[in-house]
């Protein structure tokens, strides 16, 4: 792993200023309070039905052999109950609305010298329209920074969860600009596209179709 | 040998139930959602995080931070 490349190093940033490891559950049980009986009934149902040993066993065995390995193993496996106050739990930090967040830090590398700005959105609704929209801009966002402008050779764009939060994120890593200049070229790409939307419902339906093609 | 596991686990935690709700909630998006998704995000509520990593040999840019402080503060906000 190249820690020494700043682009690779924020990943590990990120999950260290954003999210944080509770070794108490007071705040999933509040959390839990506040849902309705049918979304509890949907998460319990889900967890349930997603609690199942899948098993690929490959060699030149039969399928009755294959069957008796898993039936031995799964009969020896111990199944120790879980303390209530041992079950660590993870959470996101909430970014509050209209707010930016800074984090700088220098990258020490000599023989990586980059500098590298990624600058993440946080959202909490199911993120359908968001998936969509940071398809539509993956390949704008591409041939502006890179292509266009030739900022550097890792420009990317996406979205990724956090303890189950969402985060759209646009990363630009240079050897030639400057963090600061980094930022300023995604904000100005921003703004070009607020100010010009110069996506058409068939390019709408081009990428919902694909996602839906993907998910299926 | 992974993508045949891969594929293997796809098939077999695939919950159908779900699936179709991602499915509906995708084709239910329109262009207009997408635009309100985009201005939203970017402009009317960023909750935004900058990680920055500067190079040593980087001396504070004067022109692109006064260009940033414009775009937070002038109105694109």
């Amino acid at each position: 792993m190249l820690l020494n490349e700043p682009y690779v190093y924020s990943a590990y940033l990120i999950n260290e200023s954003l999210s944080t490891i509770s070794t108490s559950i007071p705040k999933g049980v509040e959390d839990m309070k506040t849902m309705t009986f049918e979304e509890f009934n949907e998460l319990k149902n889900r967890w349930l039905s997603n609690l199942d040993f899948i098993w690929l066993i490959c060699g030149h065995l039969t399928e009755n052999d294959a069957l008796e390995m898993v039936r031995r193993t799964e009969s020896s496996i111990k199944f120790n109950k879980i303390a209530f106050e041992t079950v660590s739990s993870t959470r996101a930090i909430f970014l509050r609305d209209r707010t930016v967040y800074t984090l700088r830090f220098v990258n020490p590398g000599k023989t990586q010298p980059n500098a590298y700005c990624k600058c993440l959105f946080q959202y909490d609704d199911d993120g359908t329209a968001v998936h969509v929209m940071m398809s539509l801009l993956k390949e704008k966002i591409f041939n502006q920074l890179r292509t266009q402008e030739q900022l550097g050779y890792i420009v990317h764009s996406g979205f990724h969860e956090v303890a189950k939060v969402n985060h759209a994120f646009i990363g630009v890593q240079s050897s030639t600009k400057d963090a600061d200049f980094l930022e300023h070229r995604i904000n100005s790409l921003l703004a070009s596209l607020k100010e010009k939307w110069p996506f058409t419902k068939k390019d709408i339906k081009k990428i919902v179709e694909a996602k839906v093609k993907a998910t299926l | 040998m992974s993508s045949y596991w891969n594929k293997i686990m796809k098939e077999k935690t695939k919950d159908f139930d779900t699936v179709l709700k991602v499915v509906a909630r995708y084709e239910k998006v329109t262009h207009q959602d997408v635009k309100d998704a985009f201005d939203k995000l970017f402009f009317e509520q960023p909750r935004r995080l900058n990680y920055k990593a500067y190079r040593l040999s980087d001396v504070p840019n004067e022109e692109a931070i006064k260009l940033n402080q414009e775009f937070y503060s002038g109105g694109h906000f």
